[in-house]
């Protein structure tokens, strides 16, 4: 999680990255991993694919540097612009069945949080479950599970990648829950715990 | 890691990529701010004009047209001005929630302080002799409102339109589709503080003669209490009493 002193942080990479363009990799550096995993999880792309992609998060980011509100998180601002370049992707894209990447502990996180399953759970199997749950779920609350439960996002950070009120978000993080749960029934896993 | 930082500034020197000017950004920002404004201010002129109306709304005739006081709620006096406040707010409300933390604000909130704003915007109005020249454009350039189009129905007894000339005991009238009426006044009542003459706009309630020619047994102003306003010391006598129809 951030705390005050990383957003100093931030803000300071982003003042030395507008003086020295070379700066600039410190705040890539930084992000690169946490984005890939973002955007990986997000989209039904391969990691190459999500390569693409990220370079393209951190040039917009870069051209966009002045544009940083430093009254946000600086995470929550490039979290946005991965999230809006996941979404342009997506659109751009044909329709193909969607498969969500998950790792199995990450799955049990989700899982775990929103249906209280209990811990003896077969992991893999409950890889396989969130993947098909999430896949059968409306992308709206798909993102908004993962941000959550993934990427382990307060309310505060949702409402800013998302560019939501913060009851909005409350009230679409409670309706995902319900939608992973209904769908979460019809996959019946719960026969293998 | 480092690898890839140094494909994205390779990237970025080599597509020549340098960060905005912040100016743009600004620029952005005001603009969009400008614009919701606008929306508001908009939002508030159609809400005044809609009060306006209500307020000079001849409401004691109304159940002697078709269809009475409902009809012209449901059919005509707000449509003109609601499209308007409709667009309006919409067109603010969603430029206030692309403002840099717009979205912050919750939708309800967000609707209650355009609503604010544009009532208090359009209450303001009233205040101003903008009302009458807003509603001279509209009756110029739309087509007439429900009530507007009764009081053109000289068959029932309903004229109204602008004085042209007048004469002894009777006066010229130019009626809102451009027909000229010669209307006899020798029997009609004329409110004291009514002063007829030439491009005041009044309403007549009478009887058609003929083609052209009216009896008026009533002769209204178009907005009496503008007259009473400018005439100090007498009373407000806006209600008439009329004959039933």
């Amino acid at each position: 999680m951030h705390s005050p002193k990383t957003d100093f942080l931030d803000i300071e990479l982003v003042r030395r990255s507008l003086a020295d363009p070379d700066e600039y990799a410190k705040i890539v550096e930084k992000y690169e991993a946490p984005l890939l995993r973002y955007l990986l999880r997000i989209s039904n792309i391969s990691r190459e694919e999500g390569e693409d992609l990220l370079q393209n998060v951190f040039l917009k980011a870069y051209q966009n540097l002045r544009d940083f509100d430093t009254s946000l998180k600086f995470s929550s601002w490039i979290y946005r612009i991965a999230h809006n370049e996941a979404i342009s992707n997506w659109r751009r894209k044909t329709a193909r069945a969607e498969v969500i990447n998950l790792e199995n502990a990450e799955a049990a996180q989700l899982i775990q949080s929103t249906l209280d399953i209990p811990t003896k759970t077969d992991e893999k199997f409950l890889a396989k479950s969130v993947r098909e749950i999430l896949a059968k779920i409306p992308q709206k609350y798909r993102e908004v599970l993962i941000l959550r439960y993934l990427e382990s996002k307060d309310y505060a950070e949702i409402s800013d990648i998302l560019r939501r009120p913060m009851g909005s978000v409350a009230t679409l993080i409670h309706r995902a829950k319900n939608a992973f749960e209904l769908a979460a029934r019809e996959v019946d896993f719960r026969k293998f715990i | 890691m480092q690898k890839f930082s140094k494909k994205i500034l390779a990237e970025i020197k080599k597509q020549k990529i340098e960060p905005r000017s912040r100016l743009i950004f600004l620029a952005r920002n005001y603009g969009v701010w400008l614009l919701a404004i606008l929306g508001i201010a908009l939002s508030g002129i159609f809400l005044g004009n809609l009060i306006s109306d209500l307020l000079l709304a001849e409401w004691d005739i109304f159940p002697n047209f078709p269809g009475g006081r409902i009809n012209f709620l449901a059919n005509a006096i707000s449509i003109f001005w609601l499209a308007g406040i409709i667009a309006a707010f919409v067109f603010a409300f969603f430029l206030l929630r692309k403002t840099k933390r717009g979205y912050r604000i919750g939708i309800l909130t967000l609707a209650s302080v355009i609503l604010i704003a544009s009532a208090t915007g359009g209450i303001s109005l009233l205040f101003t002799p903008l009302p009458p020249k807003f509603r001279e454009l509209r009756m110029q350039h739309f087509p007439p409102r429900f009530d507007e189009r009764e009081w053109q129905n000289s068959a029932e007894g309903f004229l109204f339109g602008e004085i042209v000339e007048v004469k002894e005991k009777m006066f010229l009238l130019n009626a809102l589709d451009h027909s000229i009426w010669e209307v006899d006044i020798s029997k009609a009542q004329i409110p004291p503080f009514l002063e007829l003459k030439e491009k005041l706009k009044v309403r007549v309630i009478g009887e058609q003669i003929r083609d052209g020619e009216f009896r008026a047994d009533f002769v209204k102003p178009e907005n009496p209490r503008e007259i009473l306003q400018k005439i100090r010391g007498i009373p407000n006598e806006r209600k008439f009493n009329l004959p039933a129809y």
